[in-house]
């Protein structure tokens, strides 16, 4: 279940990783001058690489299990500090629960291998007494292990003939892989982050130059509805393909798939792009028959 | 609020030197991102046997913007951070680490305050490296 407060604290990783100091952990620069260099060394900072919620680069795509990844386990870890002072009442961290309700307390999260900072809310007796894996590390290890895919592009056809001036249809179909929801677990160190995965837009490249940003699958094309355009997903070509490679535009659909992950008391969201293709044929004339 | 943001450094420098920021009262002027920042750093340097030797200096410290009418009262404000006598220093090979040679010295840095019961505390800090001053 994620809370109004998973959801707020969501939003605040997401926002400290943005503006996060980078790591100078374990792989991240070059060792000797920037290890262990604090942040006003600019350099060593810019250089330490990504401070998102994804994890160092040497978490990407190995197979769960590898000792790299027993490794980066042991080592990505975070360490979870209750604030003091307490942040006042309508920062948004608080999310659902108020200030000395006795429940719980928020605690500032950080991260030394990743850069990740941090607030989360935790309730009595829930923080971590000592550094533990970090749950964003777990959560980019649960994507690597789902199949995610590009858009299962249904229309249009590589087959099908299209006119110019005709309302074109784009819609996908619907699994687990190429639209989902599809999630997937990991787990290390006693913490198991469970992220799901669903596309939340996907982008049309219609070949013609024009681009066509749809946030669902798009809808399936009725014949009873004649000439009408799609009312989710459309486009209606100007010009034949006829001076296109091939003789046919190419189109790309690149789908954004938001995966929110949950676990060990934290939340937050990242995001994994794909893409399919498809070339059609655009003629001038209305093909009969 | 300036004082709050030179407080923070006064402890922040004593926290650098030992790597450590066990007794100092880092945590009354530094808070949320600003403090896990500093924490994240602070444990760098003690995994990698290093603590800060010398002198950080700030000048020009100004505030930039200010909302007192908000429920919780925030101010953004920018100095120029000087890092010439500011040296990082290895426990471990007992030498001063040279610095990257392309480390400008002189520097814009950026924070957010936020006003909580009364007491300023830096909620984000950001040092732009590109920004010379």
């Amino acid at each position: 279940m994620l809370t109004r407060a998973a959801a707020a604290a969501m939003l605040l990783l997401t926002a400290a990783a943005s503006t996060g100091f980078a790591a100078g952990g374990p792989g991240a620069g070059s060792a000797g001058i920037c290890d262990g260099a604090p942040l006003t060394v600019t350099v060593c900072a810019e250089q330490g690489g990504s401070p998102s919620a994804g994890g160092s680069p040497s978490d990407g795509a190995g197979s769960a299990g590898s000792s790299t990844h027993a490794d980066a386990s042991d080592a990505q870890q975070c360490t979870y500090t209750k604030l003091d002072p307490q942040p006042p009442a309508d920062n948004v961290a608080w999310g659902t629960h108020q200030p000395g309700d006795g429940q719980g307390a928020l605690y500032g999260v950080n991260c030394p291998d990743t850069g990740r900072v941090g607030v989360v809310w935790m309730a009595n007796g829930n923080a971590p007494a000592a550094p533990r894996i970090d749950p964003a590390v777990l959560a980019q290890r649960a994507v690597d292990s789902m199949t995610l895919l590009g858009p299962d592009i249904a229309s249009p056809r590589a087959a099908g003939r299209y006119t110019v001036g005709v309302p074109m249809w784009m819609w996908a179909n619907q699994s687990a892989t190429t639209y989902g929801p599809n999630s997937a677990s990991a787990s290390a160190g006693g913490v198991t982050v469970t992220a799901t995965a669903k596309v939340s837009k996907i982008v049309w490249q219609m070949g013609d130059g024009a681009t066509v940003t749809c946030t669902g699958p798009g809808t399936p094309y009725k014949g009873s509805v004649g000439m009408a355009e799609s009312p989710t997903c459309g486009h209606v070509y100007s010009k034949s393909s006829a001076r296109a490679s091939g003789g046919k535009y190419r189109v790309t659909a690149t789908s954004t798939w938001t995966v929110s992950w949950e676990g060990g008391g934290e939340a937050g969201q990242l995001s994994e792009v794909r893409q399919s293709n498809v070339q059609v044929a655009v003629g001038e004339v209305q093909v009969v028959g | 609020m300036l004082a709050a943001y030179a407080h923070m450094w006064a402890e922040q420098t004593k926290a650098y030197k030992k790597a450590d920021a066990t007794g100092t009262d880092l945590e009354k002027y530094a808070t949320l991102d600003a403090l896990g920042q500093f924490r994240n750093d602070l444990a760098r340097m003690r995994q990698a046997g290093t603590v800060a030797r010398g002198e950080l200096t700030h000048s020009g410290t100004k505030v930039t913007s200010i909302d007192l009418k908000a429920k919780t009262p925030k101010a953004s404000l920018s100095d120029c951070m000087d890092i010439s006598k500011w040296q990082t220093y290895s426990v471990k090979k007992k030498q001063v680490l040279p610095l990257p040679s392309n480390q400008p010295l002189r520097y814009v840095a950026t924070a957010e305050a936020e006003r909580w019961n009364g007491q300023w505390l830096v909620t984000v800090f950001t040092t732009h490296g590109n920004e010379k001053c």
